[in-house]
């Protein structure tokens, strides 16, 4: 029930970051989703009483809602560029186009048997639905960073996911991903330091000149 | 502990190197290291060899023979790549192309890719395999962005975000299987063994047939990324060619074998859920959808790398219909393949390397009479070539004919012979492409003469294996390969 309700505000906190203007902006949602999918993992602990599952919460917090966008921020800061996220729709357009992916994605995933993995997994189409949300991010911004964070989009549905299947994948896996999501955050920035530095723009319009 | 010692060994190397103050002591620290790491890993092959599968750790290492002939590729290509880098890198350092920051990143960063891709056919649990082949991505990026240029950080970029996304559906598949694997055996077992390979690789382990289905679907396309089937290879091309080209032979040779050797694990266990019949068709699907996109990209290619990488995405879909084809033929031919295929593309991208380097080009119209500039690079390259195509006596003819030879052996006709078709024409394509930059009068700009003996001495290795495994394979590695298809048939057994 309570990962249900969690992963509802996910799917809203997603489709926000295809309505909001500023980099700054989706990187504050980004967190707040994050800290979301915290506190979820933190109440699904207390009611199970799994000390790993406090320390996932723990790391989910520290590494997800505080150091990635810490991390995220500070490299627009170093970069300086217009923070707005430049698309190539509109923004009533891609909410619209977004929300329908969502409904589309709901209709599709409901004729799954998911009494098949038992009643916990009924996140399924949430997660989707961020996977979803989070590849519509990518296509359709410029700003290279915003690609970035619709790939954390997708991982946060992904956690998600993991977490309602026998309260997450095993220990040493979930940090594995942990660590794994944190590189490509850092790998990412620099990436779009030096594309700036180089193109004086984080536009993906640069990156044409690899084709065939 | 060997498989520990086999992984720490290129980590604490990559460390010293960056620690290291001066570039002849990170050479020599590189040297050392990789030389270490590559005798543990093929002493581990080895072992594997002798006494069957290898665990330690209690089971969180586990090398079989599928992961055993994968990590004797590594153990190889890496060596080799490892010691034509420094030829390569004392190049670049001097033609000012990098600085001595950039050759501490170079040689820190090579080591921990070797680290990765050494995990990803050494750990049990699949979900550390995934973790594992995301880490060989992030890590390889760094070193595709090595050059700070406008291109290689484009490069760099199309890498990271495809194959982070495509290896994001993948963890969905794989998360898919252990709830599945949850919901069948949650009672019975320990729920952390769950995702294990030696319980999950069981032929009696039989999970829920809609979900593997599913969870297949996810895995095949998020790791046929990483594997560059078309038509999601679009960064294969890009990464290939941007990265310094030791990197270059590591990604075409090892990496993508890597992400193979993944997607034929999950394919295992999803075959004793759902019939391996039932996934056949998507393996000889990607693949022959790959041979043929492959041709006019290989025909039209005018940048010598870029042809190189589309060639792998041609080999990359060889493996993927003899997988298709299965049987112990079938199977046995795909390993065979793997191998002789990444010996050979790692021989071409160091030879494309000091081309590349002697002319101060990529783009191949540039490039002529290469066989009288460079006297041994030329030939080498030319047998590369030759043995790429499929020319007999080399060695990728004797396995992609026993690749179509099962095919017809197994009544999937139709798929060899496309196949074969496919080969033919890239055949035509890159000699078309080979014989104008082998042949041809050189012009007078570069005096001829070999650049370094670090960059000649290296070729040897794979040079040795493209000729001799034409005419004849060693027992010992005719048998791993026999025990390989074996798990790829029945299962894996203790």
């Amino acid at each position: 029930m309570m990962l249900t309700a969690t992963s509802v505000i996910l799917v809203i906190s997603a489709l926000l970051l295809v309505w909001v203007k500023s980099i700054m902006s989706s990187i504050r949602i980004l967190a707040l989703q994050s800290l979301f999918l915290g506190i979820a993992c933190f109440a699904l602990g207390a009611q199970t009483g799994e000390a790993e599952v406090y320390v996932m919460a723990v790391l989910t917090i520290l590494v997800k809602a505080i150091l990635i966008p810490a991390i995220l921020g500070s490299t627009m800061r170093r970069i300086n560029i217009r923070r707005e996220a430049e698309k190539y729709i509109g923004r009533g357009a891609s909410l619209l186009l977004a929300s329908g992916l969502v409904v589309f994605n709901y209709a599709v995933t409901e004729r799954l048997d998911l009494m098949l993995l038992g009643s916990e997994i009924r996140t399924l189409p949430h997660a989707v639905s961020m996977l979803l949300i989070g590849l519509f991010v990518m296509i359709t911004h410029k700003k290279a960073i915003m690609q970035g964070i619709g790939l954390i989009v997708i991982e946060n549905g992904l956690f998600l996911l993991a977490l309602s299947t026998a309260l997450g994948m095993p220990f040493i896996v979930e940090i594995g991903i942990f660590l794994d999501v944190l590189v490509s955050v850092i790998l990412i920035s620099i990436l779009s330091y030096r594309m700036d530095r180089t193109f004086r723009s984080l536009s993906t319009d640069w990156l044409r000149k690899l084709k065939g | 502990m060997l498989p520990l010692w086999t992984l720490l060994v290129p980590a604490a190397t990559g460390a010293l190197c960056y620690a290291a103050r001066n570039t002849r002591l990170i050479e020599r620290v590189h040297l050392a290291g990789s030389t270490v790491a590559s005798a543990l890993a093929l002493w581990l092959v080895w072992r594997v060899y002798e006494e069957g599968t290898v665990t330690a750790l209690g089971q969180f290492f586990l090398v079989d023979a599928l992961g055993a002939v994968v990590l004797a590729i590594i153990a190889l290509v890496g060596w080799t790549a490892s010691l034509f880098s420094v030829g390569y890198i004392r190049h670049e350092r001097a033609k000012g192309a990098l600085d001595a920051r950039q050759v501490k990143q170079y040689y820190f960063w090579y080591h921990m890719f070797v680290a990765t891709m050494l995990a990803v056919c050494m750990v049990n649990n699949l979900g550390l395999l995934w973790v594992a082949v995301e880490a060989t991505t992030i890590v390889s990026a760094f070193l595709v962005a090595l050059y700070r240029k406008g291109e290689a950080l484009e490069a760099a970029w199309k890498y990271l975000i495809l194959c982070g996304t495509g290896i994001a559906i993948a963890l969905l598949g794989v998360i898919l299987l252990y709830a599945s694997a949850i919901r069948t055996f949650g009672d019975a077992h320990n729920v952390h063994e769950l995702l294990n390979w030696s319980f999950l690789g069981n032929p009696d382990v039989r999970l829920q047939p809609q979900v593997v289905g599913l969870a297949f679907v996810f895995l095949l396309v998020g790791l046929g990324t990483k594997i560059g089937f078309a038509p999601m290879h679009f960064w294969l091309p890009d990464a290939h060619s941007q990265a310094p080209t030791p990197v270059s032979a590591l990604l075409s040779g090892v990496l993508l074998n890597r992400a193979m050797l993944a997607l034929i694990r999950f394919a295992v266990v999803a075959g004793h859920t759902v019939g391996l019949d039932e996934i056949r068709p998507y393996f000889i699907g990607a693949g022959l959808v790959s041979v043929l996109f492959a041709f006019p990209f290989v025909l039209v290619q005018q940048d010598l790398k870029r042809m190189l990488a589309f060639s792998t995405v041609e080999h990359m879909g060889i493996i993927a219909v003899a997988v298709g084809i299965g049987g112990a033929a079938g199977y046995a031919a795909a390993m065979l393949q793997m191998f002789n295929h990444a010996m050979a593309k790692s021989l071409l991208f160091m030879a494309a390397g000091n081309l590349t380097q002697k002319y101060g080009t990529k783009q191949m119209a540039r490039i002529t009479g290469a066989l009288r500039i460079l006297p041994f690079t030329g030939p080498a390259a030319l047998v590369g070539v030759l043995a790429i195509s499929g020319l007999p006596p080399f060695s990728l003819f004797t396995s992609e004919f026993s690749v179509a030879a099962a095919g017809f052996a197994e009544g999937r006709p139709w798929a060899a012979a496309v196949m074969l078709a496919g080969i033919a024409l890239i055949f035509g394509a890159m000699l078309f492409h080979a014989g104008r930059m082998m042949f041809g009068a050189p012009r007078e700009k570069p005096a001829a003469g070999e650049l370094s003996r670090w960059s000649t001495y290296p070729l040897l290795l794979p040079l040795a294996f493209v000729v001799v495994f034409g005419l004849y394979i060693p027992p010992a590695v005719s048998g791993l390969i026999r025990r390989a298809a074996d798990i790829m048939t029945g299962g894996w057994a203790s």
